[in-house]
Protein backbone atom coordinates (compact mmCIF):
# COMPACT_ATOMS: atom_id res chain seq x y z
CA UNK A 1 0.00 0.00 0.00
CA UNK A 2 2.80 2.39 1.01
CA UNK A 3 4.67 1.44 -2.14
CA UNK A 4 1.65 2.23 -4.25
CA UNK A 5 1.22 5.55 -2.52
CA UNK A 6 4.88 6.44 -3.16
CA UNK A 7 4.55 5.45 -6.79
CA UNK A 8 1.42 7.57 -7.10
CA UNK A 9 3.14 10.60 -5.55
CA UNK A 10 6.17 10.16 -7.81
CA UNK A 11 4.06 9.94 -10.96
CA UNK A 12 1.99 12.93 -9.92
CA UNK A 13 5.14 14.99 -9.35
CA UNK A 14 6.51 13.90 -12.70
CA UNK A 15 3.26 14.82 -14.42
CA UNK A 16 3.27 18.20 -12.72
CA UNK A 17 6.79 18.85 -13.94
CA UNK A 18 6.07 18.09 -17.58
CA UNK A 19 2.67 19.80 -17.77
CA UNK A 20 2.42 22.68 -20.21
CA UNK A 21 1.84 26.14 -18.73
CA UNK A 22 -1.67 27.63 -18.69
CA UNK A 23 -1.61 30.86 -20.64
CA UNK A 24 -4.53 32.41 -18.83
CA UNK A 25 -3.09 35.75 -17.84
CA UNK A 26 -3.04 39.16 -19.37
CA UNK A 27 -0.84 42.06 -18.49
CA UNK A 28 -3.12 45.06 -18.62
CA UNK A 29 -6.84 45.79 -18.43
CA UNK A 30 -8.89 44.54 -15.52
CA UNK A 31 -6.25 42.19 -14.15
CA UNK A 32 -3.50 44.81 -14.47
CA UNK A 33 -5.69 47.36 -12.66
CA UNK A 34 -6.44 44.91 -9.86
CA UNK A 35 -2.80 43.92 -9.39
CA UNK A 36 -1.72 47.54 -9.44
CA UNK A 37 -4.33 48.49 -6.82
CA UNK A 38 -3.65 45.38 -4.74
CA UNK A 39 0.10 45.98 -4.66
CA UNK A 40 -0.13 49.72 -3.92
CA UNK A 41 -0.78 49.41 -0.16
CA UNK A 42 1.41 46.30 0.13
CA UNK A 43 4.53 47.76 -1.49
CA UNK A 44 4.23 51.06 0.37
CA UNK A 45 5.74 50.37 3.79
CA UNK A 46 4.18 53.52 5.24
CA UNK A 47 0.77 52.09 4.34
CA UNK A 48 1.61 48.57 5.52
CA UNK A 49 2.68 49.52 9.04
CA UNK A 50 -0.32 51.81 9.58
CA UNK A 51 -2.81 49.16 8.36
CA UNK A 52 -1.23 46.51 10.56
CA UNK A 53 -1.32 48.96 13.50
CA UNK A 54 -5.08 49.41 13.02
CA UNK A 55 -5.53 45.63 13.25
CA UNK A 56 -3.22 45.38 16.27
CA UNK A 57 -5.01 48.16 18.10
CA UNK A 58 -8.39 46.65 17.31
CA UNK A 59 -7.24 43.31 18.72
CA UNK A 60 -5.92 45.08 21.82
CA UNK A 61 -9.20 46.90 22.39
CA UNK A 62 -11.12 43.63 21.98
CA UNK A 63 -14.68 43.18 20.71
CA UNK A 64 -16.36 45.10 19.10
CA UNK A 65 -13.38 47.37 18.23
CA UNK A 66 -11.56 44.39 16.69
CA UNK A 67 -13.94 44.49 13.72
CA UNK A 68 -15.43 47.99 13.93
CA UNK A 69 -12.08 49.66 13.25
CA UNK A 70 -11.45 47.57 10.08
CA UNK A 71 -15.00 48.47 8.96
CA UNK A 72 -14.54 52.19 9.61
CA UNK A 73 -11.10 52.43 8.00
CA UNK A 74 -11.96 51.38 4.39
CA UNK A 75 -15.13 53.49 4.41
CA UNK A 76 -13.36 56.68 5.47
CA UNK A 77 -10.37 55.75 3.30
CA UNK A 78 -12.72 55.60 0.31
CA UNK A 79 -13.97 59.11 1.14
CA UNK A 80 -10.34 60.28 1.17
CA UNK A 81 -9.85 58.39 -2.10
CA UNK A 82 -12.86 60.16 -3.61
CA UNK A 83 -11.31 63.52 -2.68
CA UNK A 84 -8.14 62.41 -4.47
CA UNK A 85 -10.07 61.24 -7.55
CA UNK A 86 -11.93 64.53 -7.99
CA UNK A 87 -8.65 66.40 -7.51
CA UNK A 88 -9.45 68.11 -4.23
CA UNK A 89 -6.09 68.92 -2.63
CA UNK A 90 -5.30 67.73 0.89
CA UNK A 91 -2.31 69.29 2.61
CA UNK A 92 0.59 67.21 3.96
CA UNK A 93 -0.71 63.82 2.79
CA UNK A 94 2.64 62.04 3.16
CA UNK A 95 3.18 63.62 6.59
CA UNK A 96 -0.29 62.47 7.64
CA UNK A 97 0.46 58.91 6.51
CA UNK A 98 3.78 58.80 8.38
CA UNK A 99 2.17 60.41 11.45
CA UNK A 100 -0.53 57.73 11.39
CA UNK A 101 2.14 55.04 11.87
CA UNK A 102 3.72 57.00 14.75
CA UNK A 103 0.43 57.70 16.56
CA UNK A 104 -1.18 54.28 16.02
CA UNK A 105 2.09 52.52 16.90
CA UNK A 106 2.36 54.50 20.15
CA UNK A 107 -1.29 53.81 21.00
CA UNK A 108 -0.57 50.07 20.68
CA UNK A 109 2.77 50.29 22.52
CA UNK A 110 1.20 52.11 25.48
CA UNK A 111 -1.96 49.97 25.52
CA UNK A 112 -4.19 53.04 25.09
CA UNK A 113 -7.86 52.21 25.66
CA UNK A 114 -10.00 55.21 24.67
CA UNK A 115 -13.77 54.85 24.16
CA UNK A 116 -14.74 53.16 20.91
CA UNK A 117 -16.00 56.37 19.28
CA UNK A 118 -12.70 58.12 20.01
CA UNK A 119 -10.72 55.20 18.56
CA UNK A 120 -12.92 55.26 15.45
CA UNK A 121 -12.33 59.02 15.02
CA UNK A 122 -8.54 58.61 15.33
CA UNK A 123 -8.47 55.73 12.83
CA UNK A 124 -10.90 57.50 10.49
CA UNK A 125 -8.91 60.73 10.50
CA UNK A 126 -5.76 58.94 9.37
CA UNK A 127 -7.69 56.87 6.84
CA UNK A 128 -8.44 60.09 4.90
CA UNK A 129 -4.71 60.59 4.21
CA UNK A 130 -4.16 56.99 3.14
CA UNK A 131 -7.23 57.10 0.88
CA UNK A 132 -6.20 60.38 -0.71
CA UNK A 133 -2.79 58.94 -1.64
CA UNK A 134 -4.48 55.97 -3.36
CA UNK A 135 -7.18 58.14 -4.92
CA UNK A 136 -4.83 60.51 -6.74
CA UNK A 137 -3.35 57.52 -8.62
CA UNK A 138 -6.71 55.93 -9.34
CA UNK A 139 -7.84 57.79 -12.50
CA UNK A 140 -4.53 56.95 -14.21
CA UNK A 141 -4.83 53.23 -13.40
CA UNK A 142 -5.18 50.66 -16.18
CA UNK A 143 -8.70 49.90 -14.94
CA UNK A 144 -9.85 52.27 -12.18
CA UNK A 145 -12.60 49.97 -10.91
CA UNK A 146 -10.41 46.92 -10.42
CA UNK A 147 -7.68 49.20 -9.01
CA UNK A 148 -10.19 50.33 -6.35
CA UNK A 149 -11.25 46.73 -5.66
CA UNK A 150 -7.58 45.69 -5.36
CA UNK A 151 -6.56 48.35 -2.92
CA UNK A 152 -9.65 48.00 -0.70
CA UNK A 153 -9.09 44.23 -0.46
CA UNK A 154 -5.34 44.60 0.17
CA UNK A 155 -6.07 47.13 2.92
CA UNK A 156 -8.54 44.73 4.53
CA UNK A 157 -6.05 41.86 4.37
CA UNK A 158 -3.37 44.01 6.00
CA UNK A 159 -5.81 44.76 8.83
CA UNK A 160 -6.36 41.02 9.10
CA UNK A 161 -2.58 40.48 9.48
CA UNK A 162 -2.59 42.99 12.34
CA UNK A 163 -5.62 41.34 13.96
CA UNK A 164 -4.03 37.89 13.69
CA UNK A 165 -0.83 39.17 15.31
CA UNK A 166 -2.86 41.13 17.85
CA UNK A 167 -4.73 38.02 18.99
CA UNK A 168 -1.51 37.06 20.79
CA UNK A 169 -2.57 39.47 23.57
CA UNK A 170 -4.37 36.54 25.19
CA UNK A 171 -1.02 35.42 26.56
CA UNK A 172 1.29 37.58 28.74
CA UNK A 173 4.29 37.07 26.44
CA UNK A 174 2.07 37.79 23.43
CA UNK A 175 0.96 41.07 25.00
CA UNK A 176 4.60 42.12 25.25
CA UNK A 177 5.20 41.05 21.63
CA UNK A 178 2.20 43.11 20.43
CA UNK A 179 3.34 46.17 22.38
CA UNK A 180 6.84 45.74 20.96
CA UNK A 181 5.24 45.52 17.49
CA UNK A 182 3.47 48.80 18.18
CA UNK A 183 6.77 50.37 19.26
CA UNK A 184 8.48 49.14 16.08
CA UNK A 185 5.65 50.61 13.97
CA UNK A 186 5.99 53.97 15.76
CA UNK A 187 9.75 53.96 15.09
CA UNK A 188 9.17 53.12 11.43
CA UNK A 189 6.68 55.99 11.24
CA UNK A 190 9.25 58.30 12.77
CA UNK A 191 11.74 57.22 10.11
CA UNK A 192 9.19 58.00 7.37
CA UNK A 193 8.38 61.32 9.03
CA UNK A 194 11.99 62.44 9.23
CA UNK A 195 12.89 61.16 5.78
CA UNK A 196 15.26 58.46 7.07
CA UNK A 197 13.25 55.77 5.28
CA UNK B 1 -7.16 1.81 -5.65
CA UNK B 2 -4.70 4.61 -4.99
CA UNK B 3 -2.58 3.44 -7.92
CA UNK B 4 -5.61 3.58 -10.20
CA UNK B 5 -6.45 7.08 -9.01
CA UNK B 6 -2.85 8.13 -9.50
CA UNK B 7 -2.84 6.73 -13.04
CA UNK B 8 -6.01 8.64 -13.85
CA UNK B 9 -4.51 11.81 -12.41
CA UNK B 10 -1.38 11.23 -14.50
CA UNK B 11 -3.40 10.89 -17.67
CA UNK B 12 -5.30 14.06 -16.80
CA UNK B 13 -2.13 16.00 -16.07
CA UNK B 14 -0.23 14.75 -19.11
CA UNK B 15 -2.89 15.92 -21.50
CA UNK B 16 -3.68 19.48 -20.50
CA UNK B 17 -4.66 21.95 -23.17
CA UNK B 18 -3.71 25.58 -23.00
CA UNK B 19 -6.19 27.65 -20.99
CA UNK B 20 -6.96 30.47 -23.35
CA UNK B 21 -8.94 32.63 -20.97
CA UNK B 22 -9.40 36.25 -21.86
CA UNK B 23 -10.39 39.41 -20.03
CA UNK B 24 -13.17 40.53 -22.29
CA UNK B 25 -16.02 38.21 -23.11
CA UNK B 26 -16.02 37.85 -26.84
CA UNK B 27 -17.56 35.30 -29.13
CA UNK B 28 -20.28 34.33 -26.68
CA UNK B 29 -23.86 33.96 -27.75
CA UNK B 30 -26.57 36.52 -27.04
CA UNK B 31 -27.74 34.42 -24.10
CA UNK B 32 -24.34 34.26 -22.41
CA UNK B 33 -23.78 37.96 -23.08
CA UNK B 34 -26.87 38.47 -20.95
CA UNK B 35 -25.82 35.99 -18.25
CA UNK B 36 -22.47 37.74 -17.76
CA UNK B 37 -23.88 41.26 -18.07
CA UNK B 38 -24.54 41.75 -14.32
CA UNK B 39 -20.97 40.64 -13.60
CA UNK B 40 -19.33 42.94 -16.11
CA UNK B 41 -21.15 46.21 -15.40
CA UNK B 42 -19.64 47.68 -12.18
CA UNK B 43 -22.83 49.43 -11.01
CA UNK B 44 -24.92 46.27 -11.49
CA UNK B 45 -22.36 44.04 -9.80
CA UNK B 46 -21.98 46.33 -6.78
CA UNK B 47 -25.75 46.79 -6.37
CA UNK B 48 -26.39 43.04 -6.62
CA UNK B 49 -23.53 42.26 -4.23
CA UNK B 50 -24.92 44.74 -1.72
CA UNK B 51 -28.47 43.44 -2.13
CA UNK B 52 -27.45 39.76 -1.89
CA UNK B 53 -25.40 40.32 1.27
CA UNK B 54 -28.10 42.44 2.86
CA UNK B 55 -31.01 40.11 2.08
CA UNK B 56 -28.91 37.19 3.32
CA UNK B 57 -28.71 38.89 6.71
CA UNK B 58 -32.51 38.70 7.01
CA UNK B 59 -34.48 35.74 8.31
CA UNK B 60 -35.47 33.33 5.50
CA UNK B 61 -39.19 34.01 6.19
CA UNK B 62 -38.66 37.69 5.29
CA UNK B 63 -37.03 36.85 1.98
CA UNK B 64 -39.89 35.25 0.07
CA UNK B 65 -41.50 38.51 -1.01
CA UNK B 66 -38.15 40.16 -1.61
CA UNK B 67 -37.16 37.44 -4.10
CA UNK B 68 -40.51 37.64 -5.87
CA UNK B 69 -40.34 41.45 -5.89
CA UNK B 70 -36.86 41.35 -7.41
CA UNK B 71 -37.84 38.83 -10.10
CA UNK B 72 -41.01 40.65 -11.13
CA UNK B 73 -39.45 44.10 -11.16
CA UNK B 74 -36.43 42.81 -13.12
CA UNK B 75 -38.84 41.70 -15.86
CA UNK B 76 -40.76 45.00 -15.74
CA UNK B 77 -37.51 46.99 -15.82
CA UNK B 78 -36.24 44.96 -18.78
CA UNK B 79 -39.49 45.61 -20.64
CA UNK B 80 -39.26 49.35 -19.93
CA UNK B 81 -35.65 49.36 -21.14
CA UNK B 82 -36.73 47.61 -24.35
CA UNK B 83 -39.53 50.09 -25.02
CA UNK B 84 -37.39 53.21 -24.87
CA UNK B 85 -34.57 55.15 -23.27
CA UNK B 86 -34.80 55.27 -19.48
CA UNK B 87 -32.16 57.92 -18.83
CA UNK B 88 -29.04 57.76 -16.71
CA UNK B 89 -29.45 54.91 -14.22
CA UNK B 90 -25.84 54.21 -13.19
CA UNK B 91 -25.57 56.90 -10.46
CA UNK B 92 -28.87 55.72 -8.91
CA UNK B 93 -27.67 52.10 -8.89
CA UNK B 94 -24.36 53.17 -7.34
CA UNK B 95 -26.18 55.17 -4.67
CA UNK B 96 -28.29 52.07 -3.94
CA UNK B 97 -25.12 49.93 -3.75
CA UNK B 98 -23.59 52.40 -1.29
CA UNK B 99 -26.70 52.41 0.91
CA UNK B 100 -26.90 48.59 0.81
CA UNK B 101 -23.18 48.23 1.66
CA UNK B 102 -23.66 50.51 4.67
CA UNK B 103 -26.79 48.58 5.76
CA UNK B 104 -24.77 45.33 5.57
CA UNK B 105 -21.89 46.83 7.58
CA UNK B 106 -24.35 48.08 10.21
CA UNK B 107 -26.37 44.80 10.03
CA UNK B 108 -29.59 46.80 9.88
CA UNK B 109 -32.67 44.75 8.99
CA UNK B 110 -35.92 46.07 7.65
CA UNK B 111 -39.37 44.53 7.93
CA UNK B 112 -40.38 42.27 5.03
CA UNK B 113 -42.11 45.12 3.22
CA UNK B 114 -39.00 47.31 3.31
CA UNK B 115 -36.78 44.45 2.09
CA UNK B 116 -39.23 43.65 -0.71
CA UNK B 117 -39.47 47.30 -1.83
CA UNK B 118 -35.67 47.72 -1.90
CA UNK B 119 -35.18 44.41 -3.74
CA UNK B 120 -37.85 45.42 -6.26
CA UNK B 121 -36.21 48.82 -6.74
CA UNK B 122 -32.81 47.30 -7.47
CA UNK B 123 -34.41 44.75 -9.82
CA UNK B 124 -36.23 47.50 -11.71
CA UNK B 125 -33.05 49.57 -12.14
CA UNK B 126 -30.87 46.61 -13.16
CA UNK B 127 -33.51 45.44 -15.65
CA UNK B 128 -34.03 48.86 -17.19
CA UNK B 129 -30.28 49.37 -17.55
CA UNK B 130 -29.68 45.92 -19.09
CA UNK B 131 -31.65 46.31 -22.30
CA UNK B 132 -29.31 45.55 -25.22
CA UNK B 133 -28.63 47.94 -28.06
CA UNK B 134 -31.71 48.68 -30.16
CA UNK B 135 -29.78 47.81 -33.32
CA UNK B 136 -29.99 44.11 -32.41
CA UNK B 137 -32.88 41.98 -33.61
CA UNK B 138 -35.84 41.76 -31.21
CA UNK B 139 -35.40 38.03 -30.69
CA UNK B 140 -31.69 38.43 -29.87
CA UNK B 141 -32.48 41.19 -27.36
CA UNK B 142 -35.09 39.06 -25.62
CA UNK B 143 -32.65 36.13 -25.42
CA UNK B 144 -29.98 38.44 -23.95
CA UNK B 145 -32.44 39.76 -21.35
CA UNK B 146 -33.42 36.18 -20.46
CA UNK B 147 -29.71 35.53 -19.85
CA UNK B 148 -29.49 38.64 -17.67
CA UNK B 149 -32.51 37.45 -15.68
CA UNK B 150 -30.76 34.15 -14.96
CA UNK B 151 -27.31 35.69 -14.34
CA UNK B 152 -28.67 38.27 -11.89
CA UNK B 153 -30.60 35.59 -9.99
CA UNK B 154 -27.63 33.22 -9.88
CA UNK B 155 -25.52 35.95 -8.31
CA UNK B 156 -28.20 37.17 -5.91
CA UNK B 157 -29.50 33.80 -4.73
CA UNK B 158 -26.05 32.30 -4.25
CA UNK B 159 -24.94 35.26 -2.16
CA UNK B 160 -28.12 35.15 -0.09
CA UNK B 161 -27.70 31.42 0.51
CA UNK B 162 -24.06 31.77 1.56
CA UNK B 163 -24.84 34.61 3.97
CA UNK B 164 -27.98 32.91 5.34
CA UNK B 165 -25.96 29.81 6.15
CA UNK B 166 -23.27 31.85 7.95
CA UNK B 167 -24.40 31.49 11.52
CA UNK B 168 -21.10 31.63 13.35
CA UNK B 169 -20.14 34.95 14.93
CA UNK B 170 -16.94 35.36 12.89
CA UNK B 171 -18.68 34.66 9.58
CA UNK B 172 -21.36 37.26 10.35
CA UNK B 173 -18.58 39.76 11.06
CA UNK B 174 -16.91 38.77 7.78
CA UNK B 175 -20.18 39.58 5.97
CA UNK B 176 -20.32 43.01 7.65
CA UNK B 177 -16.71 43.74 6.69
CA UNK B 178 -17.47 42.66 3.09
CA UNK B 179 -20.41 45.09 3.14
CA UNK B 180 -18.08 47.91 4.17
CA UNK B 181 -15.77 46.96 1.29
CA UNK B 182 -18.71 47.10 -1.16
CA UNK B 183 -19.59 50.56 0.18
CA UNK B 184 -15.95 51.71 0.00
CA UNK B 185 -15.52 50.52 -3.60
CA UNK B 186 -18.84 52.13 -4.55
CA UNK B 187 -17.72 55.50 -3.12
CA UNK B 188 -14.65 55.34 -5.36
CA UNK B 189 -16.65 54.31 -8.45
CA UNK B 190 -19.10 57.19 -7.77
CA UNK B 191 -16.15 59.58 -7.55
CA UNK B 192 -14.79 58.24 -10.86
CA UNK B 193 -18.22 58.68 -12.47
CA UNK B 194 -18.41 62.23 -11.13
CA UNK B 195 -14.89 63.01 -12.36
CA UNK B 196 -15.74 61.92 -15.91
Amino acid sequence: MTRHRRLGTFVLLLAGLIATPALAHEGGGAVGGFLSGFSHPIFGWDHVVAMVAVGLWGAFLGSPAIWILPVVFPLVMALGGALGVVGMPLPAVETGIAASAVVLGLLVAFKARPPLWAAAIVVGAFAIFHGHAHGTELPAAANPLTYAVGFVIATGLLHLCGIAFGLLVRWPAGKVAVQAGGGAIALAGLAFLTGLA
Amino acid sequence: MILRAACLAVVALLTPGHALAHGTITGTSDFYDGVFHPLTVPAHLLALLGLGLWLGQHRPRELERAIIGFAVSLIIGSALGMIGSVGEITPILLAAALALGLLVAAERHLAWLGAAVIAAGVGLLVGADSAPDGANALQARIITLAGTFIGAHLLLLNLMAIVSLSERAWSRIAVRITGSWVAAITILVLALNFQR
